[in-house]
């Protein structure tokens, strides 16, 4: 049970969400859009969060658009990350997001909401990080695209009342080869023990004619790509061993070290996955 | 659409029309069961991490503790109650999957889910849904003997 009211919205174009929400706003209602309301309803039940109002976003029709528009794929913020997995139109982002939480809840979390989850994994983002997505977004002044880059640092930049329209990848990155693992504090056991959890390391890499981008979440305490890192990944010149260490060195913040595992556990991981994803990519020359 | 307060609204509930007085940050949990008398859908961790709390949502299997009642408006709702003779059912007995039971309706929704949506799901398929739930007794050799009996019928 959710232990305090809210009102609920469901407007049903994105002009009238955006002024909903400054109306709301202005009433000192604390609103908050609502995917699939997966985070909302867990921190209200635990008094981490009070919003006044919901807005959902669901009817929203840009909201719900998942297909290829003239070689870019588009995908809706409130589609759900089963949705994208079943409609397999982005294989990298089908892992990525495939591995959130369990398949149930994922016919529930959008993508929209992962992102700009406030749990620090935001796994989908990783796709979108290597794939130079961009943000369709709606705010008060009208609607603007920009890089995904440009909005992220360690979480969405948003200002008050922007409202994630849309995704949008060019068709070539959804085809590319990529290697992506998750590593979890339970690992891969047997069923159920190999139910998906939290990360603790999740990476992707894409291999873009011959150049490796690669993105993480749960080594840091935010998820990130790294241009410094794949630099070294990508440097012809250095040994497999070299570049390993070196890459350790090119992390954004200090290794996350908390009670799923030390710091030292996650860097160990971290190096495995490197190798891992080196070894992987056939006639790329490291 | 909105919702300020308290107020009836009408859910499809296993194929008839119900009405609930709800308040809008009531989950759907909660509401199907003591507002619809409907407590084949069990309350457990309350937190998306077992499954006991599964219902179908236009098909698709939605942790119910994980939704508003209100955001149930307009969808096709189907408990454990609504599932009549289906063949999980059954397979459930015959394999004699549970034990308490306690975890058993929310298996039963999400793994009649899968036959329906992939009559032919592969094994990794079936593990990936499979993994939606806990069974605090354990009985995941049975339960999984279920879902593979049924799965088989389909594809032979
Ligand atoms: C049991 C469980 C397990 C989980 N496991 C994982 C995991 O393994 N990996 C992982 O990465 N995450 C995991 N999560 C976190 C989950 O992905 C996030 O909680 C995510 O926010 C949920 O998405 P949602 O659509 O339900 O978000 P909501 O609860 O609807 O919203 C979350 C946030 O996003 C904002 N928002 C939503 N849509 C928009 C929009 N269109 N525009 C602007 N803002 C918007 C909301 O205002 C809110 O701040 C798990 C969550 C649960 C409950
Ligand atoms: S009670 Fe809903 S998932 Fe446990
Ligand atoms: S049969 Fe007891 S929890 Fe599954």
């Amino acid at each position: 049970m959710i232990p305090f009211d809210f009102e609920y919205y469901k407007p049903t174009s994105a002009q009238e969400a955006v002024s909903l929400f400054h109306n709301l706003r202005s009433q000192e209602k604390n609103p908050m859009y609502y995917g699939g309301g997966t985070e909302i309803i867990s921190f209200s039940r635990l008094y981490q969060l009070f919003p006044k109002a919901v807005i959902d976003v669901k009817g929203i029709p840009e909201c719900n658009v998942l297909e290829f528009k003239n070689d870019k794929l588009v995908i809706g913020a409130a589609k759900t990350l089963s949705q994208v997995q079943e409609s397999n139109l982005f294989p990298l982002l089908n892992q990525c997001g495939g591995r959130v939480a369990d398949h149930t809840i994922r016919d529930k979390i959008t993508l929209g909401g992962n992102i700009c989850s406030r749990i620090p994994f935001r796994e989908a983002i990783l796709a979108l990080l290597v794939s130079d997505c961009e943000v369709i977004i709606e705010n008060k002044n009208g609607i603007r695209k920009v890089p995904l880059e440009s909005i992220y640092t360690e979480s969405m930049l948003l200002e008050p009342g922007d409202l994630l329209l849309q995704f949008t990848v060019e068709k070539n990155y959804t085809v590319m080869p990529f290697f992506s693992m998750k590593k979890t504090a339970d690992g891969d056991v047997d069923y159920p023990q190999d139910r998906i959890g939290y990360p603790l390391l999740s990476g992707v890499f894409l291999n873009n004619k011959g150049h490796i981008r690669a993105a993480f979440s749960g080594l840091c305490p935010y998820p990130f790509r790294s241009l410094k890192l794949e630099a070294v990944l990508n440097d012809t010149t250095v040994s497999p061993d070299e570049k390993l260490n070196e890459s350790v060195q090119c992390l954004p913040a200090p290794i996350l070290n908390d009670m799923d595992s030390s710091a030292q556990y996650r860097e160990f991981v971290f190096r495995n996955t490197l190798a891992g994803a080196l070894d992987n990519f056939e006639g790329v020359e490291f | 659409m909105k919702f300020l307060d308290t107020g009836t609204i009408e859910l499809l509930v296993n194929g008839e029309k119900r009405s609930a007085l709800v308040r809008p940050s009531d989950l759907l949990l909660d509401v199907l069961r003591d507002q619809l008398g409907l407590t084949g859908a069990k309350p457990s961790c309350k937190n998306g991490d077992c499954g006991a709390c599964t219902v179908l949502v236009d098909g698709w299997p939605v942790k119910s503790c994980l939704m508003l009642a209100v955001e149930a408006i307009g969808h096709e709702i189907i408990t454990i109650e609504g599932l009549q003779n289906a063949p999980l059912q059954q397979a459930f007995v015959d394999e004699f999957a549970f034990q308490c039971g306690y975890c058993t309706s929310g298996f039963i929704i999400n793994c009649h889910a899968l036959a329906r949506i992939h009559p032919k799901a592969d094994e990794a398929v079936i593990r990936e849904w499979l993994q939606s739930n806990l069974c605090r007794c354990t009985g995941y050799e049975e339960i999984s003997k279920a879902i593979h009996s049924v799965l088989s019928t389909h594809k032979s």
